[in-house]
């Protein structure tokens, strides 16, 4: 025990005691509550202590990342679902905005012409020999329909119906030469029948045929159908006038019609199997 | 023979889905898409080809197939492209049976044969017959392009075809007493 309180280790705790208690003792007097000690430590060690920060943080960070792989998988997974759900719903809403713009047209019709007796048609088919664009409606005899009813998309003509089966039809369009309507200009009341040849039909166009040299009618007039004949009620409107001609080996006079309906783009039509007319006919 | 009975059915419902698919294709959804109003018919190829294939009897049955397909959406019925097609498919079959060999260059010249005589017999019935003027016109304008337009596409359906006929090989049955 002498030895030892002798001994060079024992003065040297001493040293360090005194050294530390004595820091204790200033410690208590600082405000910053921190020994001088500790405060040379921390400044012998802060490169260490930076590095460790530093080290720590990095660890962090890829501890942080390997748990949320997870977690983002999911999410992004959750996103992705949530993402198909709105583009389905962005479909439907979208056929339900057409379907609702179609029966809107169609109440206006049904509103203007009591009575009308409609049978709705979605297209089924169009015949790629025919360059006349005819195509197919998925409604037939059992549905009411019958050759020679017209086919209207909201209140614009698209044509006829020529051939009937039980549940389906085909429609010849008003851009086919061998469909014709009686019609007339609604400003001017100038009677004539709507027609096309197979020049006009390429290039998606039809005439108002039968009109004198002094005729009236101006580009921007409105052609409608006029009832005459019976196959078609009055008042469908087929088109506006965008050109009035000589017509070709003939004195007499014709307007150029660009169709109302755009033909090729038909989706759904209504076809019109009871009207006042049709029934005196 | 079983193993027989089951690989022809199955090839032969393969080629009805594929003229299936064609139909819709070119009648429903207008593919290939028009080229300055020129249309591409992809039946009367594919008609051909399995004619060629699968010879008289199955190509008259498979074209008689098509053309009820085409009929429905058609707007001159009178069953004009179910005759032509069933025709189409079994002259193909007899054709390559006597006469011919099977290769892609006789299934252009039957393709083209093939469009031509629908272009004639159809402007004939429907066009001429129809009153509709400018015929001439119409030949030329819209009617033999598109069956340049359609002969583009008879490779497609010969290797189609043939890559189907080779997966789907009837075996050869040898009989035991001719060695």
């Amino acid at each position: 025990m002498r030895n030892f309180l002798k001994s060079t280790g024992f003065k040297v705790f001493l040293v360090v005691l005194t050294v530390l208690l004595a820091g204790v003792a200033v410690a208590a007097t600082v405000s910053s509550r921190s020994s001088p000690l500790t405060s040379a430590a921390g400044v012998l060690f802060s490169p260490l202590q930076r590095v460790t920060s530093f080290v720590t943080e990095r660890l962090k960070d890829v501890t942080g990342g390997f748990i949320s792989a997870g977690a983002y998988k999911e999410r992004v997974e959750e996103l992705e679902r949530e993402v198909a759900d709105y583009q389905s719903k962005l479909v439907d809403y979208e056929k339900l905005k057409r379907q609702v713009e179609t029966y809107e047209k169609f109440l206006e019709v049904k509103e203007k012409n009591p009575d009308f007796k409609f049978v709705t048609g979605a297209v089924i088919g169009r015949d790629a020999a025919d360059l006349f664009h005819s195509f197919t409606l998925n409604c037939g005899s059992t549905d009411g329909v019958s050759v020679n009813d017209p086919v209207i998309h909201g209140e614009y003509l698209v044509g006829i119906v020529s051939e009937v089966q039980p549940t389906s039809c085909t429609v010849l369009t008003i851009l086919d030469p061998r469909v014709n309507a009686a019609a007339y200009e609604i400003r001017t009341n100038e009677m004539g029948y709507a027609k096309t040849d197979t020049r006009l039909a390429l290039d998606g166009k039809l005439k108002l045929s039968g009109l004198t040299r002094d005729t009236a009618i101006t580009p921007g007039g409105i052609v409608c159908t006029s009832g005459v004949g019976g196959i078609f009620p009055r008042g469908l409107i087929i088109g506006t006038v965008t050109e009035v001609a000589k017509e070709d080996g003939d004195i007499s006079y014709c307007a150029k019609i660009d169709p109302a309906a755009d033909i090729l783009k038909i989706a759904d039509a209504f076809v019109i199997t009871e009207f006042e007319e049709k029934a005196d006919a | 023979m079983r193993r027989n009975t089951a690989v022809l059915v199955t090839r032969r419902v393969l080629l009805a889905l594929l003229i299936f698919c064609s139909h819709i294709l070119q009648n429903v959804l207008s593919f290939p898409p028009e080229i300055f109003g020129v249309r591409c018919w992809l039946l009367i190829s594919l008609t051909v080809c399995i004619g060629m294939f699968e010879r008289e009897s199955a190509g008259l049955m498979l074209g008689l197939f098509a053309g009820l397909l085409w009929d429905v959406v058609s707007g001159h019925g009178d069953g004009f492209n179910t005759l032509f097609l069933m025709v189409i498919g079994a002259v193909c079959g007899l054709l390559i049976n006597l006469w011919m060999r099977n290769n892609l260059l006789t299934a252009l010249l039957l393709s083209g044969g093939a469009h031509v005589l629908y272009i004639l017999l159809y402007m004939v019935f429907f066009i001429l017959a129809g009153g509709v003027q400018d015929a001439g016109f119409l030949l030329l304008r819209y009617y033999l392009p598109t069956c340049l337009y359609s002969l583009l596409l008879t490779p497609i359906y010969y290797f189609a075809v043939r890559f189907l006929m080779k997966r789907l090989q009837l075996v050869e049955e040898y009989d035991a007493f001719s060695f």
